[in-house]
This record gives structure tokens, C-alpha cells and sequence, in this order.
């Protein structure tokens, strides 16, 4: 399935090809993202790294760390 | 996936494997802020606290907290601003504290470099790399500001300066001075700063010392502040950077390492702050405040960067 993440600390949008039932964990893994470094947040709502996702979701992965 | 103490879907999962709802996290980090405050005797009753604010997310959560903490005496709490001139950055970051203390009615000072030093961080930064200074832009942010809160809350009779430093910024902390072979400077750090107590200087205390930054910007977003990705722009030039992913990286292979490089390094503070309670604290000759040496860093930046100042026909100040 094709998922839309958007990325905040790059700022862009990301089409990822996922398999069917993947969790947050596994996408932070396919973009080498730590899980301490985002808060991932999907259709508005925090959710935790246990999540699954569905192809019509919005995710968002806000950035933990402060910029300076 | 539900929260461990009610039907709620989960927001986070903590270190111990506790699932926990939006309610629940919130009633989790704020138990754990207070008993940092009380256990570590952060904050005092009747203490006047002065919160040092950088506009950004983790100083404005600690400013929301305490405000709604000390709601019985909030005339003992305001907020202190530097502007150090960072261009398209600090400007942008300080517009959104005024709001947030405004709308909350807090008392909010602002003190700037270019006021108090006669130039800003972007014109020192400029003068070092001409010049071949070879002095990093977050030394001398860092040292400048530090000095302009201390100066300025001792000024105000604040005893205390609480800042939203958490357990990330801490363990990161902790491992660049391990790595340089610091351990003086590794003797100053713990919940409450300092070895050495002098009337010139006003304690530094982290209530939010056991929180990742993960959780400071969880309860952030619950809380309804803005948390936003303005980078510094001399951010790049950081070995902060370097340590924070490194030990992010390793964090995420073995879940816990920055809570137990903390709590191993808490054990050991006091044989630290032991070995070096023994200097002695003196006056900079050249601005009377509180400093190991003859003259203190602030004023030994200062100084190098004033020739170059003259040069460009321009006024160095000494204002505080």
C-alpha cells in the first residue's frame, strides 16, 4: 500500500510503499528515524509507535528535538 | 491500543512499557515534574522563580507548567528573553513568546546583545570568520546569554532561573564532557546547577530534568502550544548535533541508555562537586561579576571580539 508521511523536520512529503497492516515502527524503520526523535501523529491525533497504518491515512511525523 | 488505566486509546508508550491515554500522560509528567521539584528541592515556597525562555517549545511548556503550578503565588514568576540578533531565526521565536505571555499575563523581559554588548551574535559570528577567531557561534551564544540572564535575575532579585532543559539535553550534556575530558564543568550540571553558592549568581534548576523530549513535546501538543521547526542557522556548526543522533541512534538499539547515562552520572555528581568544591569563586576585574578566573568568559569573548568593533567604527558597550 502507497502512504502519505509527511516529515516535519525536512519539511516535505514522502510516498511510501508499505505492506498491508505496517505499524508506525515499521515506517520509522524504512526512513531510519529514530522513535525518540518524533511524535507521530495520525489523522490529528498522537498515536503511539504500535499503531497500524491504513493506505487513506494522514500521518505526520512532528519533530521532537528544538531547532537550536 | 489502550491506555493501561482506562479504555482511552494510547498516545505513548513510557520507558517501563506503561500505555497511557492523553489524561493519563498528562497526570504521568506532571507527577514526575513535581517530584523532580520537590525531591531535588528545585523550587522553594515563596521562591522567586525568573523561567528562561528561548520562544521555543521546551521553555514555554516549563513557563505553562509553572504558572499553572504556583497559581496560589504567581507574582513570584516571570519570564526572561534574550535577543541575541540571529537573524530570520530568534526575531521569529520571540514573536511567539510575547504572544503566549501576553495572552497568559506574564511578565516577560527582554534583554538584547546588540543593546547590552553593542553587537549582535550574526556580527560576531561574521567577525570571528574574518578574522580567523576560530570561535564557534554556539560558545559564544552560549556565554553571552548566560551572563545577560544571571546578570539581569540577580538584578531583579530572582533567586532562581528555571530553564526547560530535559533528560535529552542533559545525557547529550553529560557525554560531551566526558568525551573532552571535562570534569569540572561536569560538576555544575545536575537537576540544580552550580557547586559553589555566591550571592553574584542565581541557581539554575531543570524541573523537566526526568523527561525525555519526547514527552515535553507530547504534553506541548496536549497543552496546546505551538510546536514549531525553526532551525539556528549556526545549528549546523553544533557537536551537540553530532552527540543528540548518535545517541538517538543507540537509543533506539538499546532502549533506556540516556536515562541510564543520567541516573549513573547522578550517583557519581556528588564525588565530582566533593573534588571540586574547593575553587574558589572571585570577581571579574573587568565587570565585578562572579568568575574562576581573573577575568570571566563573557568579558574574555568580549574583549576579542572589540578590536575588530573599533575597526568598523563602532561602539562597544558595556551596558549591564
Amino acid at each position: 500500500m502507497k502512504v502519505r508521511v509527511f516529515i516535519q523536520r525536512l519539511r516535505e512529503t514522502k510516498v511510501l510503499d508499505l505492506d498491508e497492516n505496517s505499524k508506525i515502527e515499521d515506517l520509522l524503520k524504512t526512513l531510519g528515524i529514530s522513535l525518540s526523535e518524533v511524535v507521530p501523529v495520525k489523522n490529528g491525533v498522537i498515536v503511539t509507535e504500535k499503531e497500524v497504518i491504513r493506505e487513506e491515512d494522514e500521518i505526520k511525523l512532528l519533530s521532537v528535538v528544538s531547532g537550536g | 491500543m489502550v491506555c493501561k488505566d482506562c479504555e482511552n486509546k494510547a498516545v505513548y508508550v513510557s520507558l517501563s512499557g506503561k500505555n497511557l491515554c492523553q489524561k493519563h500522560f498528562k497526570k504521568y509528567f506532571e507527577t514526575k515534574v513535581i517530584s523532580t521539584i520537590k525531591k531535588h528541592g528545585l523550587i522553594e515556597y515563596g521562591e522567586k522563580v525568573l523561567v528562561a525562555c528561548s520562544g521555543g517549545k521546551d521553555s514555554t511548556t516549563l513557563l505553562s507548567f509553572l504558572w499553572k503550578l504556583m497559581k496560589n503565588k504567581r507574582e513570584n514568576l516571570a519570564a526572561i528573553a534574550v535577543d541575541e540578533g540571529i537573524s530570520g531565526y530568534r526575531d521569529l521565536k520571540l514573536k511567539g513568546l510575547v504572544k503566549f505571555c501576553e495572552e497568559n499575563n506574564i511578565p516577560l523581559y527582554t534583554y538584547s546583545f546588540e543593546e547590552n554588548y553593542g553587537f549582535t551574535l550574526d556580527e560576531a559570528v561574521k567577525i570571528s570568520r574574518e578574522n580567523r577567531l576560530n570561535i564557534k557561534p554556539c560558545y559564544i551564544c552560549g556565554v553571552l546569554r548566560r551572563n545577560l540572564i544571571n546578570v539581569f535575575a540577580r538584578r531583579l532579585e530572582f533567586s532562581k532561573v528555571a530553564t526547560g532543559h530535559n533528560l535529552d539535553d542533559e545525557s547529550q550534556t553529560i557525554l560531551m564532557n566526558y568525551l573532552r575530558g571535562n570534569p569540572a564543568l561536569l560538576a555544575r550540571l545536575g537537576p540544580k546547577t552550580g557547586i559553589i553558592s555566591d550571592e553574584g549568581f542565581a541557581q539554575r534548576v531543570k524541573p523537566f530534568y526526568f523527561c525525555t523530549e519526547k514527552e515535553d513535546t507530547i504534553y506541548a501538543i496536549l497543552n496546546g502550544i505551538e510546536v514549531d521547526f525553526i532551525e539556528c542557522p549556526y545549528h549546523v556548526e553544533n557537536y551537540r548535533l553530532e552527540i543528540r543522533d548518535f545517541l538517538n541512534r543507540l537509543d533506539s538499539i538499546v532502549p533506556g541508555v540516556k536515562h541510564g547515562l543520567v541516573n549513573n552520572f547522578l550517583r557519581l555528581l556528588p564525588l565530582l562537586r566533593r573534588e571540586y568544591a574547593s575553587q574558589r569563586i572571585g570577581r571579574c576585574k573587568i565587570c565585578g561579576n562572579p568568575s574562576a578566573g581573573e577575568v570571566c568568559r563573557a568579558c574574555m569573548l568580549r574583549e576579542r571580539i572589540k578590536p575588530f568593533l573599533e575597526e568598523k567604527g563602532r561602539e562597544h558597550r558595556d551596558k549591564q
